[in-house]
């Protein structure tokens, strides 16, 4: 065989793989096509699966195990029987999930958090940050830095810039430097529990902030604006004033994937199903169950980029990745917008993609707040409140970084300094959410601050905690 | 007869192979055309067109430097960097007239040159491997953003002739066409000319295809390679300023928006080689649009977030692909 004859055989065969490539690129295209236009299309005409199972209920109550329709769920059912917890706080899969906690507290008094056993006044904190690539993040260090400036403390602080390892090592080096504390925003839940066990077993107490930590992890507690409950309460505000419309709406999120983002859009979507429910006169049995119906709408959304559903009169043809940015949220929503010239809402995660969306909006000759109206589930960034005064977005979230970032101070000034009794703390402590609108955004507005005013709020362990819920 | 019919054969089949990227371009446009009735509509493609403003002025000066055999990575965290400098500009130093506008924009796009000088001199002088030396210069750039912004967005408050005029640049449209697309077809027609026409352009090729035969024959490589870099630089930065004027607002997370890697892939995708030597400004326009619509085609469909970055990769992949094919066809 000859060199040509070997180059030309090689020649046929990078031929054939190219070929099988372009045929299977656009076997895809017209799959992920045909899938995505069917849920879209007949989304009108058929119902989904949820839809179908809670028509055939006998029940006039819109009930969780209505729209339990697969081998799956009926094995949750049977769990969540056997334990007398909500199927909801029982599924696995939870990423869309961040915020939504048990109510069903377990006791943390004998997990080892190393707590202080004197009392110490000028403390070196360790500061991790996961990221710090927003505004949001540098308002959340520079609160930080403040509250320790307050009580004459001492602040370390570490960007990960994204990468768990870089951050496995900053909490490491600060380990091995002897800080008295750590406060651990990490990039990655899971991957940041080795860090906080090898922290504790090193005798320093860590505090997480930004995400919620397994019950089991030796954190004190973890700090966070709750994501599904910021969700939960813009959805529950358009619920309200879609009364009597059809939602058609498009979804912004900064990832698919994200959890935070996730959980955010999922609560929104299970405020606004929980609110039609009670304007129908079927209002959910509990609120576990709009959770748990939501969560599967979302799931739809998540796999197949859109969801519709008849009983709600709701829907949403089509999701966007912003990148929290204002020029991702308005790349994304320009595309969302020509697919769907006919949307009246846009359900953004974050504020700045709200503003993007809204650039969008005006840039294809419709008004928002008219024709589209813009929701976001967080943030309540300075420049928001000129927007929902202007009507030019409906609401945000309530997420004030100023509390992400004094609160863990302030807790270590209690613990260290004050004999507060931090034992058996929540594994998450929720900071205050609510619903800036256009009529209450005075409330929440402070010339002086760059984002929404801090709102008091206290530490609680679990025995209040239970003691208030009963 | 016969052998007319061959040759006729050839020249088609010639054809297809030296301009496969536009027949992928082509084929994606009737997939498009047929997967979506908004495709083709004049707001999809006003939009489309707008969005890839930055990302073909980043992709001429990739095309530059990968001409030379180099790579840089640093485009997207100078178009960052350049994107908040003009913010900065206007707000941090209130400036608020038109000649302080242009003034800005030099200083924008000088500092994008001098982030590009670095690169090429480490590249060039320094023998350091433009992989390694455009990172390091990528991770300068992005530090320095967030130094000179102190992590936060900047944004521009309407109210000054400055910053009105920034924000009109990003919305307007003249004929119907928004003003940077006319802004970036100067630039590719400038870059078509400087690459096709002039000694410049050529020793650029001829630089990254046979380095050693350019030096003996008594040219300056280095000289040359730097300005590539500088160029590449110059135009990132001026990129960051179209990103400024359609977000009214900068903010330093640019820096890590990933452009230089789309504008990379598109530079591949239009036929350069990664080696040097070769590349078109017309291919790399054309890569930089292949690479817009599979993003554009799946969000009109609603395909889920998830499959569209596998369905992504693959069709890069086949473009990829097909040009390696193409590219053997005409050596054979």
């Amino acid at each position: 065989m000859t060199i040509n004859d070997e180059r030309k055989k090689g020649m046929k065969l990078k031929k054939l793989i190219t070929m099988i490539t372009l045929i299977g690129m656009v076997s895809m295209m017209t799959a992920c096509g045909f899938d995505s236009g069917s849920s879209v299309d007949t989304g009108n005409a058929d119902n989904t699966t949820e839809d179908t199972a809670t028509d055939d209920a006998a029940d006039n109550t819109t009930a969780a195990d209505d729209t339990a329709t697969d081998d799956d769920a009926q094995d949750s059912t049977e769990a969540t029987e056997q334990s007398s917890l909500h199927e909801v706080y029982t599924l696995t899969e939870r990423n869309a999930l961040s915020g939504l906690i048990s109510p069903d507290y377990t006791d943390r008094t004998d997990i080892d958090k190393a707590l202080p056993t004197e009392k110490k006044t000028d403390l070196t904190i360790g500061l991790s940050m996961g990221q710090t690539g927003s505004e949001f993040f540098t308002a959340m260090i520079d609160a930080c830095q403040e509250a320790c400036d307050k009580y004459g403390y001492k602040l370390v602080w570490t960007n990960a810039d994204g990468n768990i390892s870089t951050q496995s090592a900053d909490v490491e080096s600060m380990i091995t430097s002897g800080v008295d504390a750590i406060i651990l925003n990490p990039m990655d839940v899971t991957a940041s529990e080795a860090d906080v066990q090898a922290a504790v077993e090193a005798g320093i107490p860590v505090i997480g902030t930004g995400v919620d930590y397994p019950e089991s992890v030796p954190v004190i507690t973890s700090i966070l604006a709750n994501n599904y409950f910021g969700g939960w309460e813009t959805g529950v505000y358009l619920g309200d004033f879609f009364k009597d419309q059809h939602i058609k709406a498009g979804a912004l999120l900064g990832m698919m994937g994200h959890t935070i983002d996730e959980s955010r859009i999922n609560g929104m979507i299970a405020g606004i199903i929980y609110k039609r429910a009670e304007q129908t006169g079927n209002p959910f049995a509990s609120v576990e169950d709009a959770y748990l119906e939501a969560n599967e709408m979302f799931a739809q959304l998540r796999s197949s980029g859109s969801l519709s559903s008849d009983k709600w009169d709701f829907e949403i043809v089509a999701q966007g990745e912003g990148s929290w940015s204002i020029d991702g949220g308005l790349a994304a929503s320009e595309d969302i917008i020509v697919g769907h010239p006919d949307i009246n809402l846009m359900m953004c995660s974050c504020d700045p993609m709200g503003q993007g969306a809204i650039t969008a909006i005006e840039g294809a000759g419709l008004e928002p707040g008219k024709d589209v109206y813009v929701a976001c589930a967080a943030d309540g960034g300075k420049e928001i409140f000129k927007l929902l005064e202007d009507g030019k977005m409906q609401v945000t979230g309530y997420n004030c970084p100023y509390l992400n970032g004094s609160a863990p101070v302030d807790l270590l000034h209690k613990i260290f300094e004050e004999d507060f009794d931090a034992t058996n703390l929540p594994a998450a402590t929720d900071l205050p959410t609510g619903c800036i609108t256009k009529e209450n955004w005075k409330d929440y507005y402070d010339e002086n601050m760059e984002y929404c005013k801090p709102i008091e709020f206290e530490f609680k362990s679990i025995d209040q905690l239970r003691t208030e819920r009963s | 007869m016969s052998k007319v019919k061959t040759e006729t054969n050839f020249d088609l089949k010639k054809f297809i192979v030296k301009n496969n990227a536009i027949m992928i371009f082509v084929l994606l446009v009737v997939v498009a055309s047929c997967m979506s009735s908004n495709f083709l509509t004049v707001n999809n493609i006003m939009n489309v067109v707008r969005q890839q403003v930055p990302y073909a002025l980043v992709a001429i000066g990739a095309m530059l430097v990968m001409m030379t055999g180099g790579i840089d990575l640093s485009s997207g965290a100078v178009l960052g960097g350049g994107s908040c400098v003009i913010a900065l500009f206007l707000q941090k130093l209130q400036i608020t007239s038109i000649s302080g506008l242009l003034v800005g924009l030099l200083i924008t796009v000088i500092i994008g040159a001098i982030f590009g000088a670095l690169s090429g001199f480490l590249v060039a002088y320094c023998k350091i491997a433009a992989f390694i030396a455009t990172l390091a210069v990528m991770t300068i750039a992005q530090g320095a953003a967030y130094i000179a912004t102190n992590g936060q967005p900047v944004r521009l408050k309407a109210g000054t002739a400055a910053a009105d005029a920034m924000i009109k640049f990003g919305k307007g449209k003249f004929l119907g066409v928004p003003l940077g697309v006319y802004v970036a077809l100067v630039f590719i027609l400038v870059f078509l000319f400087i690459v096709n026409k002039t000694a410049y352009g050529r020793l650029l090729i001829a630089c990254g295809s046979n380095e050693v035969s350019v030096r003996l024959s008594g040219i300056n490589v280095k000289r040359y390679k730097l300005t590539a870099y500088i160029i590449a630089g110059a135009l990132s930065s001026l990129a960051g300023t179209f990103v400024t004027c359609r977000a009214a607002s900068a903010t330093p997370t640019t820096t890590g928006g990933g452009y230089e890697l789309d504008a990379i892939a598109a530079v591949v995708i239009g036929g350069a080689s990664l080696d040097g030597g070769k590349a078109s400004v017309l291919n790399t326009i054309i890569g930089v649009f292949i690479m817009a619509i599979i993003g554009n085609i799946m969000n009109l469909m609603s395909i889920a977030a998830y499959p569209q970055k596998v369905v992504k990769g693959v069709i890069i992949i086949a473009a990829v692909l097909l040009q390696k094919v193409g590219s053997k066809s005409q050596g054979a």
